[in-house]
């Protein structure tokens, strides 16, 4: 062995990780070479400060109790909210309000439709007006939400909801278990904000009053409701498919066609409880040939997510969960982890 | 001693109290590894908070056949990066966390020379330094193999890369840090030439 060998195996030598016939060359080197030697002596004293000496600082004394209050009192809650109950404020609590906000009380999930792709209907034509004060009245109360009571009432909506939802069988025309209101310019405007009965309302305003939250202003509070914002199952037909999918600053914007209709959905990323799930018979299997279908899913934590075959079961309906051509396993994790379904 | 694997299971289960033992088990070594990459304390005390936020979130994903440490050094590391990206590396070392040289310190084995301690000393405070400046990747494998003291199976589970590469990356990063030392030695101006730039 030369000197430049030396070079070459000195740090796994001293690491022990050197084979024991090199180990024996670069012995019998040092032996004769005094450079080496040097060289060998320095290089020694350097891991010994690496593994012994390097200067650390201490963390402070309640670390242990920061970390348990933060879950202790919120287990299977989300990260979002966990992070607003922290003492030190992480780098990802640090987003501006007013983005907080708008991403939770107004990009909850918008559809964008042109007014000659819904059918006529009725219906619609009747509750129009009634239509507009509700959605009205959700936007107002996606910041009225807080406290553990409300859940159960979210519960019931939401089971309510989901069994509706699940059910519905209209494969010949585009549903969405969502209000349609009629806008200031008179136009007709499909909102993912599902309907909320007047007392769902009405229980949901009292209870903000007498919750310790009300006067807080982060994220957890602006949240919308589950229950009065968003269906936990959005029914796409099998005979829209994703042409397009593309990330924005603060979500996700999909596009779909079908009959020679164009429907754009936008998913935001960030304190949006919700979740798309395609119906069964549309799933498809590979996720390569999965830009053809839509989306995403949410699960509680709770919930046993498999990655493997990427499924899940709310309700004893096995849902099949597809990737986009945009999202990654991982990005799919980390959308599942943000996006909560309370059950 | 429970194992820290039984203590994830435990935790599962709803018991806390088996969650504040693996923080109380795993702060001090997790935010070394916060520290390191990090380079500042509030930050790093912060992220190291937001790992066992992850830790606690993610636990259902903890496969309780393998090891606990390993798993828990990843999202550690995971997490430190990924704040570290969102800042753009940018490293600040805060003036009254640099190292204070201990002249009075003794090494146990050798004899004492004012000479030698201070350049021992002098390079304690260059290494720190020099850390800082690496490039994250091998500020990891150092890291791990230097201050976790963790075999290169564990290396290579925690960085995904494959056990035959650690070898390479802890030269690589040796190399990279005494490139930086050597530098810093030169700048100060240090009486004795370092051995290793012979």
């Amino acid at each position: 062995m030369n000197c430049q060998q030396v070079d070459e195996h000195i740090f796994s030598y001293i690491d022990s990780k050197l084979a024991p016939s090199l180990s024996s060359d670069l012995e019998s080197h040092i032996a004769h070479c005094e450079d080496c030697r040097a060289k060998l002596d320095f290089a020694r004293m350097e891991t010994d400060i690496l593994c012994n000496e390097l200067f650390m600082p201490t963390l402070h004394d309640t670390f242990t109790a920061d970390v348990m209050a933060a879950v202790g009192n919120n287990q299977m809650i989300g990260p979002t909210e966990l992070a607003a109950t922290r003492n030190h404020r992480a780098w990802y609590t640090r987003t501006p309000f007013w983005l907080v906000a708008t991403a939770a009380a107004f990009v909850l999930l918008v559809y964008t439709i042109s007014p000659d792709f819904l059918a006529p209907d009725t219906k619609i034509a009747n509750q129009q007006s009634k239509d507009l004060k509700v959605a009205e009245r959700n936007v107002a109360s996606n910041a009225v939400i807080g406290g553990e009571t409300t859940k159960k009432l979210k519960q019931d909506s939401q089971n309510e909801s989901m069994q509706d939802e699940v059910s519905i069988d209209e494969p010949s025309s585009f549903y969405l278990p969502a209000e349609t209101a009629i806008d200031e310019t008179g136009n007709q405007v499909r909102t993912l904000a599902g309907a909320v009965p007047d007392e769902v309302n009405n229980e949901l305003m009292k209870q903000r009053q007498s919750s310790p939250d009300r006067d807080r202003n982060d994220a957890s509070v602006l949240k919308a409701p589950i229950s009065s914002t968003m269906p936990k199952v959005i029914n796409m037909p099998a005979s829209f498919e994703i042409v397009n999918s593309a990330k924005q600053t603060d979500g996700w914007t999909f596009t779909y066609e079908g009959d020679g209709k164009q429907l754009t959905v936008s998913l935001a990323s960030a304190n949006v409880p919700m979740a798309m799930i395609v119906k069964p018979e549309a799933a498809a299997t590979d996720s390569s040939a999965c830009v053809g279908a839509a989306c995403e899913y949410v699960v509680n934590k709770k919930s046993a997510v498999n990655s493997v075959n990427r499924s899940v079961v709310i309700d004893n309906v096995n849902y099949e969960l597809i990737l986009t051509g945009e999202l990654s396993v991982e990005e799919l994790q980390a959308l599942a982890e943000r996006l909560i379904i309370e059950k | 001693m429970i194992s820290d694997e039984s203590l994830a299971i435990d935790t599962l289960n709803g018991d806390l109290s088996a969650f504040e033992e693996l923080v109380n088990r795993y702060k001090h070594r997790v935010f070394s590894i916060v520290y390191r990459l990090m380079g500042q304390y509030q930050e790093a005390e912060d992220v190291t908070q937001e790992v066992f936020i992850n830790v606690f979130e993610k636990l259902y994903q903890f496969d309780a056949d393998k090891k606990f440490a390993p798993w828990i050094y990843r999202i550690a590391s995971n997490t430190s990066i990924s704040a570290l990206r969102k800042k753009k590396n940018v490293i600040v070392v805060d003036f009254d966390e640099v190292p204070q040289v201990a002249y009075e310190s003794t090494i146990a084995g050798e004899s004492y020379n004012p000479q030698h301690l201070y350049e021992r000393e002098e390079l304690k405070g260059l290494i720190n330094d020099a850390i800082t400046e690496l490039p994250e990747s091998y500020r990891m494998v150092i890291i791990l193999r230097y201050q976790m003291d963790l075999d290169n199976q564990e290396i290579a589970d925690i960085l995904d890369i494959s056990k035959e590469n650690i070898e390479v990356r802890v030269h690589r990063a040796r190399k990279a840090l005494r490139q930086i030392i050597q530098k810093r030695w030169e700048e100060r101006g240090m009486a004795n030439e370092l051995p290793a730039s012979r």
